[in-house]
């Protein structure tokens, strides 16, 4: 695959971290409380629905804006400039194209370069796939489950959990744990708090390291992230994504087609409505292909913590252990 | 099973079948024979547009994988087995009989060892493998397979051989597998509770997978970002 200069541009973006990581020395994880009880901060939750139940509150289904607007916030400053810029040469190429006159000097055609992001960006959007979702079902239709900040925005009398583990008494609850797994990007996340001069370069190390090829971390976002604030450089992709979108019809290509939800709004309120962490806090969670590699998971974590300066301070507040 | 998410699903449900040392170096405790024993709960991811949930049932004599519709099962005891693929475009039936041979294959239920002969039958007609698996090798030849339907074009010789061994969950299989059949090749190892495969010029397998397994989870990732994880649920 040739993904021509937008995919060379991006795959630089991705190498950011290996520029980043040397400046990132010391300061050890603190472990908090190794047997995951989370230290302060409010545990998501899932209920069982019964059959024919109704929520009291109507749970909007997110749509694929939400997806993007949790990929993009996952995303390192740095990785969203050179997505910018990627965008841009693509409009340009696009627009190249469709000029018989014009003549397109980058490798391969455009569809190509933006295949090349998407399989790079994969476990990225697969994540942001799963937790945007506010239900989910097993397959054989047993089993559906609800997902929220609260057990009050269950419907009466649902079995409903805290998602942060609270002990271990209630493992052998099938059902419970079997809801869990459905609810698995929240179930498996772990949260750190951040601390000291040094906390926005940990943070983009975090977000960088995600797109690594061996890591086990599928996304890093923070507080202010998922309270529906979204940077200026997120914006600045979403209207690179207009502008190559609007140079196409739909239908003409599948690749730029699907960059479409890129250039979606920014979705208004909450990221990730059950979730909500204090300012520092950071919520990490796995890739879905790693999800029975938990302590592994955490272990990673740990090691980026170590590599942090020496003036910032890194604190577990949720360490995962392994689903049930 | 016609989608395409097939390849996906067989390499996983290989995976499943395989396995502990962590990837950093962290030990963990082999599994026993037949922890996976049970019915699985799937979701897969075979590319970041698409995502789908499934079932997989293992037992010593029956595996059954439901992608929605689709249904691939094989079931049977002793010496006669057959494997059946379901789905929207109909049914499509392989019998399989076996002389079995000793293969400890550890924490996978299913046994396997010994020599094949699967046969089409109905809309399978024609189709006609034989082959042989044990502690050391495996070797298969095949007339003819219907690479529309199962997504794997095998005619001639597939010849598979344990080059090394390791210390696996997975008894026999434990270790690196070479596998060829015409200008297709695929590398195998099952160390610990790992697995990952390799494949070149290989249709729809070429590419890579890796997975680990517990006795209640398993996940995995395939080289193009797809994937995949699984949870056994527990008994009664």
């Amino acid at each position: 695959m040739a993904p021509g200069k937008w995919g060379a541009l991006v795959a630089a973006a991705m190498g950011l971290f290996a520029l980043v990581r040397p400046s990132l020395r010391h300061a050890p994880i603190v472990a908090n409380d190794l047997n995951d009880t989370n230290v302060g901060i409010a545990s998501p939750v899932v209920w069982i629905t019964p059959a024919g139940a109704v929520a009291p509150t109507a749970i909007r289904e997110e749509g694929e804006a939400q997806v993007m607007g949790v990929a993009l916030a996952a995303l390192s400053d740095a990785e969203l400039a050179e997505l910018e810029i990627g965008l841009r040469l693509l409009a340009a190429r696009v627009e190249i194209r469709k000029n018989p006159l014009g003549e397109d000097l980058e490798d391969g055609p455009p569809d190509e370069a933006v295949r090349a992001v998407r399989q790079r960006l994969a476990p990225t959007l697969t994540a942001a796939h799963y937790i945007a979702r506010r239900t989910a079902s097993s397959s054989d239709g047993a089993l559906t489950v609800g997902i929220g900040a609260s057990c009050t925005e269950a419907p009466a009398g649902a079995p409903c959990f805290a998602l942060f583990r609270d002990g271990v008494a209630r493992d052998r609850d099938e059902g419970e744990n079997r809801a869990r797994f459905l609810a698995w990007p929240l179930a498996a996340a772990a949260v750190v708090k951040i601390e000291g001069e040094g906390c926005d370069v940990a943070l983009e190390a975090l977000r960088a390291r995600a797109r690594t090829p061996e890591t086990r971390i599928a996304l890093a976002l923070d507080a202010a992230s998922l309270a529906g604030s979204s940077r200026s450089r997120a914006d600045d992709v979403r209207a690179a994504a207009r502008a190559v979108t609007a140079k196409l019809a739909p239908g003409r290509s599948p690749e730029v087609d699907a960059l479409r939800p890129l250039g979606a709004p920014a979705p208004p309120g909450r990221l990730v409505p059950p979730v909500t962490l204090s300012d520092g806090e950071v919520l990490i969670v796995p890739k879905l292909g790693s999800l029975s590699q938990l302590d592994a998971f955490a272990r990673e974590i740990d090691e980026i913590s170590r590599t942090s300066g020496p003036a910032t301070r890194v604190t577990w507040r949720r360490r995962p252990r392994a689903l049930q | 099973m016609r989608p395409m998410l097939l390849p996906f699903l067989v390499i996983g449900l290989a995976a499943i079948s395989c396995g502990g040392t962590l990837v950093d170096g962290s030990s963990e405790a082999p599994l026993a024979a037949s922890a996976l024993s049970g019915t699985w709960d799937l979701t897969a991811t075979p590319s970041a547009a698409s995502s789908t949930t499934g079932t997989l049932v293992l037992e010593r004599s029956h595996v059954e994988l439901t992608v929605g519709e689709n249904t691939l099962e094989l079931r049977g005891a002793g010496d006669a087995m057959t494997l059946t693929s379901r789905s929207a475009s109909g049914v499509h039936v392989i019998d399989l009989s076996r002389a079995s041979a000793p293969l400890d294959t550890g924490a996978f239920p299913l046994d396997v060892g010994g020599t094949w002969a699967l046969t089409g039958t109905g809309r399978g007609a024609g189709e006609r493998c034989d082959a042989q698996l044990g502690a050391g090798g495996l070797a298969a030849s095949c007339t003819y397979v219907d690479a529309a339907w199962w997504h794997v074009a095998i005619r001639g010789s597939l010849v598979g051989t344990r080059v090394s061994t390791l210390a696996s969950s997975f008894g026999d299989l434990g270790g690196v597998w070479h596998l060829s059949q015409g200008a297709a090749s695929c590398d195998a190892t099952f160390h610990g509770n790992d697995f990952k495969v390799s494949c070149a010029s290989a249709g729809t397998l070429t590419g890579s997978f890796t997975a680990h397994v517990t006795d209640t989870l398993a996940s995995g990732t395939t080289g193009t970002g797809g994937e995949f994880a699984a949870r056994r649920r527990h008994q009664g």
